[in-house]
């Protein structure tokens, strides 16, 4: 038996999603693929890819925020709004992450695209320079 | 015939040869004598005497002929001698002349061979000097930039605090939207 693509798997489970097959039903399908063809270890993978080909048809993105301190719900709104423009989803789900490593600013990652406007970044852009 | 002659001696002796003290006979004696010893020497003596006379001196001329071919060769001899040696000494002017040239030939390939490696020795310490000089100062500008880095973290991670942090990312992120 030949074991489906990650990516044949991805598009499956989002076409699942989308015509509004619940979620826990369709993770357990897909579960199932990954244990038959012993690739349990690539479900995370499976979920990026998923979240990429629901980001790729303009559905929903995944985005994950990274600052130094807590983002206000208002800048969550800008963040997300700005997110819709530039990636073209309809919907933009936000996951925070607190580092103070990062000093200021915010990295956003979504499946496709990646903006890192943190101060930490430029403080090593400007030592790369010298 | 003698005793004609001795005749004619006594007929004359009381007059003309008398006269001057000689005697005729005694003369005539002494004559014959002297004749007889002249025969026999002539006969006996004077052709062995001229023989070797003559032999002697035909070797005298011998060895005067030989010691003038003697002379002559050695005077050739001489000649030749004084022509080696004449040339040796050339020979040997020129070798020495050459062996001048060569050492000094030499000499000059040693002292441009000890220059060349000199300024070789110099170049090499230059580069190497060059080398450790470009190496430190990409040291000094690579700690100087983390210096600089970690100074600028520390200062803006003081002076940064959330409501600026929420200022500076509200302006970036409108600033991406333009």
């Amino acid at each position: 038996m030949i074991a489906a693509s990650r990516r044949s798997l991805a598009r499956y489970g989002a076409n699942q999603l989308l015509e509004g097959v619940k979620m826990p039903l369709v993770a357990e399908k897909l579960a199932a693929a990954l244990v038959i063809s012993e690739r349990q270890a690539s479900a995370p993978l499976l979920v990026a890819d998923i979240m990429r080909e629901l980001e790729d048809r303009g559905v929903v993105a995944r985005a994950d925020l990274a600052s130094a301190n807590a983002l206000s719900a208002r800048l969550h709104k800008q963040i997300s709004d700005y997110l819709k423009q530039a990636v073209k989803v309809d919907d933009v789900i936000l996951n925070q992450q607190i580092d103070p490593a990062l000093i200021g600013g915010v990295r956003i990652e979504t499946a496709n695209r990646s903006w890192d406007l943190t101060v930490a970044k430029k403080i090593d852009d400007m030592r790369k320079v010298f | 015939m003698t005793s004609e002659i001795l005749q004619f001696g006594s007929a004359e002796s009381g007059g003309g040869i008398s006269s001057l003290g000689l005697d005729l006979k005694a003369f005539i004696f002494q004559l014959i004598a002297f004749l007889i010893v002249l025969v026999i020497l002539s006969k006996f003596v004077f052709p062995k005497l001229v023989k070797t006379l003559e032999d002697r001196r035909q070797t005298l001329e011998k060895s005067l002929e030989q010691a003038h071919q003697t002379e002559l060769t050695l005077a050739s001899a001489e000649e030749k001698a004084k022509e080696l040696l004449h040339k040796a000494r050339s020979q040997a002017d020129a070798a020495l002349a050459d062996a001048k040239l060569e050492a000094k030939s030499m000499v000059a390939g040693a002292e441009a061979a000890a220059q060349a490696q000199a300024k070789r020795i110099l170049d090499e310490a230059q580069d190497l000097i060059k080398e450790e000089h470009d190496r430190l100062s990409d040291e000094l500008k690579k700690e100087l930039a983390g210096l600089v880095a970690t100074a600028t973290e520390r200062i803006i991670g003081e002076k940064l605090d959330s409501t600026k942090d929420s200022e500076l990312i509200g302006k970036t992120i409108k600033g991406l939207a333009k």
